[in-house]
């Protein structure tokens, strides 16, 4: 457990050894004054008043300096867990912004934040205090050990008799517990899971009324965390009266023994009491056993759950001898070929895709749900690992370069825009932070998107909300369609931008995409025809094949998916004008 | 303190979260009584497990009592028969408090979670019904800490907060009766640090509390950007912004850790003030004994006396503070869930 641990504690382990330091002298100091009080006791009953005032003082400057040590090991303790907490939460972090695409395809963000947050803070809460706190029951056994058997060893082994007993309990405990702890932070990542979809799609939630419905589905997760809670507690009920009670056990041996001892006169009653107030010092640290254990093995529960993020590998790496894709020299030209491609434990999601475009080409993709136009253009930016096959950029394959460098070259506007919580600079920047004004108004305006951010109050420095609160759909999208020119890519990806948006917004998405397209190699994923149109090439996909290839005048001459989709949007035109490839859709579109 | 204090977050910075505003107003007994009303259902099953507690602490009490009588009569007076009764009534005794502290456990633990369910879901039934308005203003990071941390920051209280609380109540009028019937006027006196102790604890309360807000908001921040960068984790990585992101990540992990040590830090001033402060009174005890009995006015009965006090005195405060404590972080977790839920 520590060694996983090391790396986040090991440059800061100071603080422990001065905690723990610190935590012992206090415990001592706590030993020694009850023996100062009992003298001045002692000096008050016969009466030698001329030292009480200056015992006095002596036993308070004791107190404090037990006060001021066991601050310091509070003090350097807890500064010792929120390094270790600090250096662990950079680190989490740090892999979950590397950790692939694959990985997230199956990865809840409730589960992963509690893994951040509630994880964290139990194996905070161990090593700031119950980690010293754990070493000092052995210390405090150990001395009291000593000091009883120099008092005398046979009654210090009969007393302590149950003692072996209370440890294998204490095992048997620590055993039972954990997969306890285990089940209630697997329990907490789902609550968590549950409350966070909930939140996020909470608009979607309301318009549907699904209030109801969501409460219900919250009830089985919350009781859930409810039960496991108490099967936990179950354990608690359990060991820790028991563990309490086999460290009583050694008070009644002593006394009884003992007590058979003085009256035989192997010891005298002195000793018996120094030897009682002896034992005090094990048992008591004894009775904390079961909470220490408890602490330890909920840390040991984190931890685990902690490890499989920093343990999972990173699917996509750059190879040993990968090379940067340069940005001046690059130009844009993409090939596949016959690449297949499946998720894991599925259905191949491609199969045998091949096609060539050129720099600066425009490459259609149309399909039904699940066709795998997603996929296609996901690969392009190395998001996956292909099966079969292989896919070249300007002629040399995509695994000779590093991932970082392939995807600067391309700007990928997704299906589901996705903005951050900040300001509207801030987002169309996000992918060239070094970008000037000018170039972010200069893309916002390239996006059709200048005019409505003039209007809002704060121009570009209006805050939008956590993904894009506050703006319409179609006004995201050409935010979206903006960061992505901003980084002036060689390569622009449009997964599916223009739907479920009315047909004015649609319009103004059209103008900026024609206006983004300029000199890049384009990919686009669209329902609309009017959008694929001026295509140099059209794929059309179904179940991970290509089942057509061509123009739109040689498509729409042949029976066929694309011509039936044709059909579908423009079937109010006569048919002779229909096929006639003098026809321009974005035409009929207006 | 003012927003712009530095360190804090900017709109202009790579990411902004808009935090809850904090809440000014002290805390009350109001709020808290609103909380204790998910407890009142189980006040049934409430009931015996308190009278377990109450029978629990006077049989942990009477041991030492039994011990003394023990030395001072089986032992002393070498009586085989009365040690082996005494300690077979020190066994039994011990059976009793694993028996009860077995049954205390198990359902107070179960009323606790209970309370904690209820609670839980009254808050998500609750959240379901605000309006548009509310979500518009928030990340979601900070209405999801709510229902989880927040409510988890609770379970402490509900579990093992109640019971400790009636057993140092119990103990503490114990210790003022068996103070005032030893010796009255010495009651008085070591009593008076009793009003110190309050001024100084609810002094450092109100600044504990304060900064276990701010590690609150710094929590409730970074719960924000963890929703929304794993959510957006494709566009980050489609962008290239990962480093960037780990250097935003980095001031705000850093703000939060500087604000736990703050609250870590005067959280650990708690318990070794009131530990100077009650061995003050623990000296004024001795100097008032000393002084009398050197006065001769009662031949020694004082000094006797203070040799009880401090015998009974001892070992006692021990659960009484850290209970102070445990009540003076959650509250400010208390008030902010009350706050979103009245």
């Amino acid at each position: 457990m520590f060694k996983d641990l090391r790396q986040y504690y090991w440059k800061h382990r100071w603080w422990l050894y001065v905690s723990i330091f610190c935590l012992i002298v206090a415990t001592g100091l706590g030993v020694v004054y009850p023996f100062m009080l009992g003298n001045l006791i002692n000096d008050i009953d016969n009466a030698r008043f001329d030292r009480v005032t200056e015992l006095a003082l002596i036993v308070l400057g004791f107190i404090v300096a037990k006060a001021a040590f066991q601050y310091g090991h509070g003090f350097t303790g807890t500064r010792f867990g929120n390094t270790i907490a600090y250096n662990m939460r950079n680190t989490l972090y740090k892999k979950l912004q590397y950790l692939s695409f694959q990985y997230y395809d199956r990865a809840k963000t409730g589960d992963l934040m509690s893994r951040l947050t509630g994880d964290l803070d139990g194996i905070r809460n161990f090593m700031a205090m119950g980690f010293a706190q754990f070493l000092n029951v052995f210390i405090m056994v150990g001395v009291g050990i000593v000091a009883m058997s120099v008092i005398n060893w046979k009654l210090m082994l009969i007393s302590l008799i149950p003692i072996p007993f209370l440890v294998i309990r204490a095992l048997q405990f620590h055993q039972q517990v954990h997969p306890a702890f285990r089940a209630i932070r697997v329990s907490m990542g789902k609550l968590n899971t549950a409350v966070q979809e909930n939140i996020t799609g909470v608009r979607t939630v309301k318009s549907f009324s699904r209030e109801p419905f969501e409460v219900d589905k919250f009830v089985t997760v919350n009781e859930d965390y409810k039960d496991k809670n108490i099967q936990a507690s179950g354990l608690w009920a359990k060991f820790f009266p028991s563990l309490e009670f086999l460290a009583n056990l050694s008070v009644v041996i002593l006394y009884l023994i003992g007590g058979l001892f003085v009256i035989h006169d192997v010891i005298n009653i002195g000793e018996l009491v120094t030897f009682s107030s002896l034992i005090w010092y094990i048992i008591g640290p004894m009775w904390g056993l079961g909470y220490h254990i408890n602490m330890l093995t909920q840390a040991k529960a984190s931890i685990e759950r902690i490890n499989e993020i920093t343990q999972h590998p990173i699917q996509i790496k750059a190879l040993p001898n990968a090379v940067e894709l340069d940005k001046k020299t690059f130009r844009g030209e993409v090939e596949f070929r016959n690449v297949t491609f499946h998720y894991p434990n599925s259905e191949p999601a491609l199969v045998d895709i091949s096609f060539h475009a050129k720099p600066g080409a425009v490459i259609g993709i149309l399909g039904g749900t699940g066709a795998g136009k997603s996929t296609l253009v996901q690969l392009l930016m190395r998001a996956y690992d292909i099966k079969s096959g292989s896919i070249l950029l300007d002629g040399r394959d995509i695994r000779e370069y590093t991932p970082q460098s392939v995807r600067s070259q391309i700007g990928f506007v997704f299906q589901e825009t996705f903005l951050f919580s900040s300001t509207i600079r801030n987002n169309i920047a996000y992918g060239n932070n070094g970008a000037t004004m000018e170039q972010i108004i200069q893309a916002a305006k390239i996006a059709c998107a200048h005019d409505f951010i003039m209007e809002l109050p704060d121009g570009y420095d209006t805050i939008v909300g956590e993904r894009g609160l506050g703006l319409s759909g179609g006004q995201k999208q050409r935010l979206a369609i903006a960061r992505a020119l901003v980084c002036d890519p060689k390569i622009i990806v449009f997964d599916d931008s223009t739907s479920a948006v009315d047909m004015k917004t649609e319009h103004a998405i059209q103008q900026a995409l024609q206006n983004a397209m300029k000199g890049r190699t384009t990919f686009i994923i669209a329902h609309r025809i009017s959008s694929l149109k001026h295509a140099d090439e059209i794929l059309v996909l179904d179940n991970g094949r290509i089942v057509q290839r061509g123009k739109h005048e040689e498509l729409i001459q042949v029976p066929g998916r694309y011509r039936d989709t044709y059909d579908i949007q423009f079937g109010d035109l006569p048919e002779s004008i229909r096929y006639s490839k003098f026809v321009r859709g974005g035409a009929v579109n207006e | 303190m003012s927003k712009q204090a530095a360190g804090q977050p900017a709109k202009t910075d790579r990411f902004f979260y808009q935090d809850d505003n904090a809440i000014e107003k002290p805390f009350n007994w109001k709020q808290m009584s609103r909380l204790l009303q998910y407890v009142f259902p189980y006040s049934k099953e409430l009931l015996p497990v308190i009278l377990a507690t109450i029978v629990g602490t006077i049989t942990r009490v009477s041991i030492p009592f039994l011990i003394g009588f023990t030395i001072d009569h089986a032992i002393k007076g070498k009586e085989v028969g009365l040690l082996l009764a005494l300690t077979g009534t020190m066994l039994a005794l011990y059976f009793v408090q694993l028996a009860l502290n077995s049954y205390r456990i198990r359902h107070m633990n179960m009323i606790g979670q209970k309370v904690i369910y209820d609670l839980r879901a009254a808050l998500f039934k609750h959240i379901q019904g605000l309006s548009f308005r509310f979500f518009d203003k928030r990340p979601a990071g900070s209405v999801l800490v709510r229902v989880t941390n927040d409510i988890n920051s609770l379970q402490e209280l509900f579990t093992n907060g109640i019971v400790n609380l009636i057993i140092d109540m119990l103990q503490l009028a114990g210790i003022i009766v068996i103070l005032l019937a030893i010796n009255l006027k010495l009651g008085v006196a070591v009593m008076i640090t009793v009003p110190i102790m309050f001024v100084v604890s609810s002094a450092l309360r109100k600044r504990i509390r304060r900064a276990w807000q701010d590690v609150r908001m710094n929590q409730s921040r970074i719960n924000s950007h963890l929703n929304e960068s794993i959510q957006g984790i494709r566009v980050t990585q489609a962008y290239v912004q990962e480093e960037e992101n780990i250097a935003f990540f980095d001031k705000m992990n850093r703000r939060n850790f500087r604000s736990w040590n703050f609250a870590s830090a005067l959280n650990q001033s708690f318990g070794p003030i009131i530990e100077i402060t009650s061995a003050v009174g623990i000296m004024i005890l001795f100097l008032y004994g000393s002084a009398s009995r050197a006065k001769r006015r009662d031949d020694g009965r004082d000094a006797r006396d203070v040799r009880d006090v401090y015998r009974k005195l001892l070992g006692t405060d021990q659960p009484a503070r850290s209970n102070v404590f445990t009540a003076a972080c959650c509250d400010g977790f208390v008030r902010e869930n009350i706050r979103v839920y009245g």
